[in-house]
């Protein structure tokens, strides 16, 4: 379990994250999500005992985490690096020693991974022959190679192809299974929704949201409607009950404006076009994240 | 193993089988006999760097030639007749001959003999012709004067200035060839100190600026300490360094104490094994003075660019030394050496000269070095808190002063 308790940190003038709580617990996926240069990556740092928080603590298994805690850790930074002349089976080892894991028993872990994730052929061969998205997968091997309780993850699926980001996404689901604690950062949040129990947004260093995905979908209320008709439906979207919607050309989907309710908008179009589907719909967490920070505009595309 | 032990061992394997660490560990004993015992066997024997000559002769009676040839026999020169001026060119130009002397008609009173050679270079044949022309024109002037060219030999014969050099240990005095023997001694342990500190220093620079923009470090120091990071860097580099400086020492040995004696090879007195361990504990001292501050600017570094900037500085220092090395070998007590061989960034190879020239009183060699260790530890103090500071920014081309200045942090 990682508990990361009223944690703060600035350089100089900038305040890149402020009183920051939250915990992860074993067996569950954790995401912290929030739009590029919102302090994701320094709350990483901060959890790696990479960075020092100016204020606050950061226990693990309820003890304030100290250096040898890094061992329990497997980590996924957000940008890549692997030690370019190394052989790969060699740098995975050299790594995995480095978090205390030697010995055969790591070896064949690490060569199970390697062929599990097609790398089989690949680990006597140097990191700068493999392809982007061969390092990809040899860094998240890279991760968990020395089995570790608690995996932090910083955009894992970040450029993989889809067959590769299944596979990846198949193995985190299996070490949430297994009891891990999973501390996943992402600011695509469809990811998010798939994949996290339980999720913490932030913006600008601060929690702007957190709790599990129906919690936060509860916050923020059922306020759309999907709809599905036929006949023309362009007037759907100016009716005084509709703030905001996007039109398809037999499907509507609909935030309802203030003080009107879904019923308003179902009498409204009921005779005008012919309603095969009216559902209430939660909004998508990428509704909530865009609805939550966009305001700001820090969100930016990757 | 600890984390730092792990990160050295793997630095040293890396380093160890690097070409430059494969390609150094062979220049080095090269460049040391090449700098240190070639002069001596030219000067002993020329004739070890050229062959036989032959030389085209052109006029002169048979008297002349019959003594001017066996004059020349033992110096490996070989006279051939010539009728007349245009063969004699002719042999010279298609390389049968190494060139061609023209002896004047009235030679016992000619004033210069001709000689045509191809390239104007042949120092060595041209010296023996010059002394065997004199060695036969000379005494026949003095026979037909009616002197005696013997007497005259031994009455013109300036003595000879015999330099001895007291040695300090034993007292007695050691014969000695003693300054150009130390000069080129000198020049190569400093050429070595320079060579492996420069390499390995910017070896450890170019290892962290690479660990950085590689985006490497992160994961490193998801695992590791910056501190455990830079010693084991500094640690594993430096094993490799020592490893080289034994080889070097081994082969020193072999060459200074069998195959030196065997080969009659002209070792000169400041060669010696001793010398060589003193140069691996100057190689020591300024291996760990110089790459804890590389570490420190490869650390701070924005890319290899960067890095070869910011280490300017550093390069200076090591090559003062190297530009100074003449009046510190001629005057090893003066002032200025003194000082060199106090001031950390120069004292381990100044010091390491004098000890080689003259060997100065113990405790001004425990001084240097005592000043060395405590920059030493300084230095590594600073470089592991600007390492800390440094190695996770990046984007930005820092200066000097401002590096200097995280040390405060």
């Amino acid at each position: 379990m990682v508990e990361v308790k009223n944690v703060s940190k600035s350089f100089q003038s900038i305040t890149a994250v402020s009183d920051l709580s939250f915990s992860a617990t074993g067996g569950e996926i954790f995401g912290l999500i929030g739009p590029n240069g919102a302090g994701k990556s320094t709350t990483i740092r901060m959890i790696m005992n990479i960075l020092a928080p100016d204020s606050g603590t950061i226990f693990y298994s309820g003890t304030r985490m100290t250096e040898a805690d890094k061992d329990r850790i497997g980590y996924l930074p957000e940008e890549r690096g692997l030690p370019k002349k190394l052989v790969l089976m060699d740098a995975l080892t050299y790594f995995a020693s480095l978090k205390g894991a030697e010995g055969p028993v790591v070896r064949r872990r690490i060569e199970g991974l390697l062929e599990r994730f097609g790398l089989a052929a690949w680990k006597k061969r140097k990191i700068l022959e493999l392809s982007k998205g061969m390092a990809q997968k040899a860094q998240f091997i890279l991760a968990i190679a020395h089995d570790p309780d608690i995996l932090v993850f910083d955009e894992p699926f970040s450029g993989l192809d889809p067959v590769s980001s299944d596979l990846m996404l198949e193995v985190i689901l299996e070490l949430g299974r297994a009891g891990k604690t999973i501390l996943f950062s992402t600011h695509v949040m469809e990811q998010a929704e798939r994949i996290c129990s339980r999720i913490l947004l932030i913006d600008r260093g601060r929690e702007v949201v957190s709790g599990s995905i129906p919690e936060v979908k509860g916050k923020y209320g059922k306020r759309s409607v999907l709809l599905e008709f036929e006949g023309d439906g362009d007037f759907i979207a100016r009716l005084p009950c509709v703030s905001r919607a996007v039109a398809y050309p037999s499907q509507v989907e609909a935030e309802l404006a203030d003080g009107f309710q879904a019923d308003d908008l179902l009498r409204a179009v009921l005779g005008r076009v012919s309603v095969s589907r009216f559902e209430l719909m939660q909004p998508s967490l990428h509704k909530i994240f865009v609805d939550l920070v966009g305001a700001s505009g820090e969100v930016s595309g990757e | 193993m600890n984390k730092l032990m792990r990160v050295a061992k793997h630095e040293f394997l890396v380093t160890a089988a690097n070409k430059a660490f494969v390609v150094i560990t062979i220049i080095g004993p090269l460049l040391l006999g090449a700098v240190t015992i070639l002069p001596g066997l030219l000067a002993s024997d020329p004739r070890t760097m050229q062959g036989k000559a032959r030389i085209a002769v052109v006029g002169g009676d048979e008297n002349f030639r019959n003594a001017l040839s066996s004059s020349l026999a033992d110096r490996h020169i070989d006279l051939v007749d010539e009728a007349d001026l245009a063969s004699a060119k002719e042999a010279v130009a298609s390389g049968g001959a190494t060139g061609a002397l023209v002896v004047p008609p009235d030679w016992t009173n000619a004033k210069t003999f001709r000689f045509y050679s191809r390239t104007g270079t042949e120092i060595v044949t041209i010296d023996a012709l010059r002394d065997a022309i004199g060695g036969l024109v000379v005494p026949d002037r003095l026979k037909s004067a009616g002197l005696d060219p013997v007497l005259v030999g031994e009455l013109t014969a300036r003595p000879d200035l015999e330099i001895a050099r007291l040695d300090a240990v034993t007292g007695e005095k050691a014969p000695e060839s003693a300054f150009l023997a130390a000069l080129f001694t000198g020049i190569s342990f400093t050429m070595l100190i320079y060579m492996t500190v420069l390499l390995y220093g910017q070896m450890i620079g170019r290892s962290v600026v690479m660990e950085k923009t590689s985006k490497t470090v992160e994961i490193m120091l998801s695992s590791v300490t910056p501190g455990d990071l830079m010693f084991g860097k500094i640690l594993g580099m430096g094993c490799a360094g020592l490893l080289q400086y034994a080889i070097w020492i081994a082969v020193g040995a072999l060459v200074i104490g069998v195959i030196g004696p065997v080969a009659k090879l002209p070792v000169p007195a400041t060669l010696t094994v001793g010398n060589l361990i003193f140069l691996a504990f100057a190689f020591i001292g300024a291996f760990f003075l110089y790459s804890s501050a590389y570490a420190a600017i490869g650390s701070a570094a924005d890319d290899e660019h960067h890095l070869g900037q910011l280490s300017y500085p550093l390069i200076l220092c090591l090559m003062l030394p190297l530009l100074f090395i003449s009046p510190i070998i001629m005057n090893p007590s003066s002032g200025f050496a003194l000082f060199l061989s106090f001031f950390p960034m120069t004292s381990p190879i100044v010091m390491l000269l004098r000890i080689m020239i003259e060997p100065p009183p113990a405790w001004e060699i425990a001084l240097s070095a005592a000043i060395l260790v405590a920059t030493i530890a300084v230095m590594v103090k600073l470089a592991a808190k600007i390492f800390r500071v440094g190695i996770l920014m990046s984007g930005k081309r820092f200066s000097l002063g401002e590096i200097v200045r995280w040390a405060r942090y």
